[in-house]
């Protein structure tokens, strides 16, 4: 009887042992080698760092965005997920690898947020970093349960002119976009409250339960929940209206306000990388970024891709940068 | 019905051949970890939350709540075996079950609680597809201040029933609060308690906290106690049934306890020990002959053992419909949910019925599962006790480290694991109960960033809380609680509620 015991002691051991190989190598199959023109970058796999959570929205866009470039540069992408700190910790990893193009990191908007407020301490900036190319453009609406005495924008606006403070909106969380927005609307004389939620489920249910007036999230989200007839959207934030809710009005053509809220993800790599690899990287992403069955992919997910060169990207980040300091005084 | 449907949809997702081979080894573990004396449900599940990362969300938790309810049933074998209670859950099962397997009844004692065990894990599972979608359907209701009154109905539940301990609850419930703090502010964005550590900024790695406090902690004291100790003797296990007349009082233990057990399910703050407690003494109070208790009394086993099952089942419904762990052992379950992207809550029933009911169809096939193993099958698991703690114990810390790591791919964690482990050794020490300490981390989160929208949404007015129906009636619930429980301590204490290990 002793030994039946242990004999199923050593089964369950070994089942859980393989369990931790199996999950440690989620499958990454080296994908064929292709002749490369110029340098030899890429000659060995590349690690991508994301740095949040597997499963998440980011994650997920930054994985479908690796296979691709798989194919494309002839070379494993690995994804590691190193999470803390609000992507900090992956962001910091990255910044201190070496630069040669075979580290790169998803580069969220956040980024910036982060070493701008002077509460953190921060040892970096943009320009620690190089920036390869943009890939997602997360646009901001806003929605509101479907009996919502709220119409449209315009008499929104004018009431919460006319009432300061008295709306409430949901944003996913402190010093989010959706938060800034807010922020830079008070300064134009529009004072809502912003009711801070762990996430952008919670800042919908939050809402769909009548108990805040708005929901900012983004376009991509707000039109699954129109879909389902929980929330009517409102507005969306941005100079042009969004492909995924063509029929909302900006916030600038409705009433005449200037404020815009987005959220940027795109790549980077540590400062001063090796230009053969930015260039042949550059390349890359243009060319995934473009392929029509990646858009399709993405805007399943609710994100609409943007992309910019390294330049542009760097030039336009800059500008972020430049806006959110005066909204925020920082 | 339209749950009907969707349960055999969940079925249908239940049965596919790896689910239903996680469902087996989560069930298998559980019972592993049941009849371990020390590692009980909640280091368990932990254990196993890292290596889930691959895992369908709906296969994960398959496996993680087989664990959690399969360790109720485990946990009975030790205590009326060799009178150690594998886990804490089945501590009252000792009373009785072990008189009776001196009485040379071990297999009846066993047998009348896998029956019980049966019965009561269906009987929450029939409450939790009737009663959930309408829990569901009302949970939009439950903004910012319901959750906030909600929280605090099960916190001074927490205490209230804390039992001899309270100074030494109370401490560990406070510690688990403060822990919660660490991190960012949900409402400044300031980091808080960081100590200039980035890698504290997201707060403390949930999983580390679990696995240190609960898993290592317990193989230390393993390690120091009884490291060598020699095998105990492990008495016959034979004739499962009841006698013929032992039937009719059992069954009406069986169902009284899983009344009881579902009901304190639904209650946020509590443990599966106070279920057992609270049923062993209604069948004490309640019998024609309360001085046969303790002296092999079958009511004795079959209500408790049935009552710490219906609990585990009923316990999912605050999980599944709001998002709140009423239990340590549910708050590792959480964490899977949120490690797999599903947000527990209102929605989670609407927009992911495949994957609700497919756990819950688990549930059916892994409670049959245990049945089979309990009954023909007690004899084997019994020989698990003989597994020397030298081979064992080494080798569960190797997983534990391995896992720690995964979380994050961080040695932080592994570090912070360790750290908790340590203190939870000390704590054990000195008879601080942990359960507490990790409630109350979770429940404290949710409490802070509830208050906090709440306070927003009211613009400051703290009455704002007794101005909703929900949230008044809990506030003043939550208030008789408090009343109610320093007015019996004041006098003598009714209950003693153990931390659910």
């Amino acid at each position: 009887m002793k030994t039946t015991a242990k004999k199923m002691f050593c089964v369950l051991l070994v089942s859980f042992l393989l369990g931790i190989v199996l999950t440690g190598c989620g499958g990454q199959a080296p994908a064929a080698k292709k002749p490369v023109a110029e340098s030899n970058y890429p000659n060995k796999p590349i690690t991508l760092i994301v740095p949040y959570s597997a499963g998440g929205s980011s994650d997920v866009g930054a994985r479908l965005a690796a296979k691709r470039l798989e194919k494309e540069l002839g070379q494993p992408v690995v994804v590691e997920n190193v999470t803390g700190a609000a992507g900090w910790i992956g962001w910091t990893k990255m910044a201190k690898s070496k630069p040669d193009g075979y580290t790169l990191s998803l580069l969220n908007m956040t980024f910036i947020t982060s070493y701008l407020n002077p509460e953190n301490k921060r040892d970096m900036n943009l320009d620690s970093l190089t920036l390869l190319a943009n890939h997602v453009w997360d646009v901001t609406a806003w929605a509101v349960r479907p009996d919502s005495p709220y119409k449209n924008i315009k008499d929104l606006m004018e009431y919460v002119k006319a009432n300061p403070g008295k709306v409430t909106v949901a944003t996913s969380g402190v010093y989010t976009q959706h938060h800034i927005a807010l922020i830079a609307l008070e300064k134009l004389g529009y004072k809502m409250r912003a009711v801070h939620t762990t996430g952008v489920s919670e800042a919908l249910t939050t809402a769909m339960g009548g108990h805040v007036d708005i929901v900012s999230m983004g376009a991509g989200d707000i039109r699954n929940a129109a879909k389902e007839g929980t929330m009517r959207p409102l507005v969306v934030l941005d100079k042009q209206r969004s492909k995924f809710l063509p029929d909302v009005p900006t916030l600038s053509e409705s009433a005449g306000l200037d404020v815009n809220a987005f959220a940027l993800r795109g790549f980077a790599s540590p400062g001063n990388t090796d230009p053969a690899a930015v260039k042949r990287l550059e390349a890359a992403f243009k060319k995934i970024l473009a392929d029509p069955e990646h858009i399709a992919e993405m805007e399943k997910m609710g994100l609409e891709i943007h992309y910019m060169d390294s330049k542009d990207y760097k030039a336009f980040m800059k500008d972020v940068e430049v806006n959110l300091k005066k909204t925020m005084g920082w | 019905m339209e749950s009907f449907g969707y349960l055999l949809h969940g079925f249908e997702t239940a049965c596919s051949g790896w689910n239903l081979l996680y469902s087996l080894v989560g069930v298998s573990f559980g019972m592993f970890v049941g009849v371990l004396p020390g590692l009980g449900p909640t280091a368990g599940t932990a254990l196993l939350l890292p290596l889930t990362f691959g895992m369908q969300p709906v296969s994960a938790v398959i496996m993680l709540s087989g664990i959690y309810y399969g360790a109720m049933y485990g946990g009975t074998i030790t205590s009326v075996l060799i009178n150690v209670p594998g886990e804490s859950a089945s501590l009252i099962t000792c009373m009785d079950g072990y008189p009776m397997a001196r009485q040379g009844r071990a297999g009846t004692a066993l047998g009348v609680a896998a029956i019980g065990s049966f019965i009561g894990g269906m009987i929450a599972l029939a409450i939790l597809i009737l009663v959930g979608p309408i829990v569901a359907s009302q949970a939009l209701k439950f903004g910012p201040p319901e959750y906030f009154a909600l929280v605090v109905v099960g916190l001074s539940l927490l205490i209230g029933l804390m039992g001899k301990s309270l100074l030494r609850g109370l401490i560990a419930a406070l510690f688990g609060l403060t822990l919660a703090f660490v991190g960012m502010d949900p409402l400044t964005g300031s980091i808080r308690f960081a100590f200039g550590q980035e890698n504290l900024e997201d707060g403390i790695e949930f999983v580390s906290l679990a696995m240190g406090l609960f898993g290592l902690s317990e193989i230390f004291m393993t390690a120091e106690e009884n490291l060598n100790a020699q095998a105990a003797e492990i008495p016959k296990i034979q004739n499962m049934m009841p006698r013929r007349e032992e039937w009719g009082p059992s069954l009406k233990a069986i169902l009284r306890g899983s009344g009881i057990g579902v009901l304190l399910g639904l209650v946020p703050g509590t443990n599966s020990v106070i279920p057992t407690i609270l049923s062993y003494s209604i069948e004490k109070k309640i019998a024609a002959d309360p001085s046969r208790f303790g002296k092999g009394a079958i009511e004795g086993v079959a209500g408790p053992e049935t009552a710490n099952n219906a609990y585990a089942g009923a316990a999912l419904i605050p999980l599944f419909t709001l998002g709140i762990p009423s239990s340590p052992s549910i708050a590792v379950l959480l964490g899977a949910f949120i490690m797999h992207g599903l947000t527990p809550g209102p929605t989670l029933m609407q927009r992911n019925p495949e994957f609700v009911w497919g756990v819950i169809a688990s549930m059916f096939i892994g409670n049959a599962m245990l049945l089979v193993m309990n009954l023909p099958m007690a004899n084997m698991w019994a020989q698990l006790t003989r597994v020397p703690f030298k081979i064992m114990l080494p080798n569960i810390m190797i997983i534990m480290i391995l896992g720690a790591y995964s979380i994050n791919n961080s040695l932080f964690d592994v570090g912070m694991m360790l750290v908790f482990g340590i203190l939870g050794y000390f704590m054990k020490k000195a008879q601080f109960p942990l359960g507490p300490v990790l409630l109350t981390f979770v429940l404290g989160k949710i409490l802070e960033s509830s208050l906090m929208k709440s306070l927003t949404i009211f613009n400051g007015n703290f009455l704002g809380f007794f101005q909703r129906p929900i949230s008044a009636t809990l506030l003043i619930i939550a208030i008789t609680i408090i009343v109610v429980s320093i007015y019996l301590g004041s006098k003598d204490k009714g209950i003693e509620g153990d931390s659910e290990i």
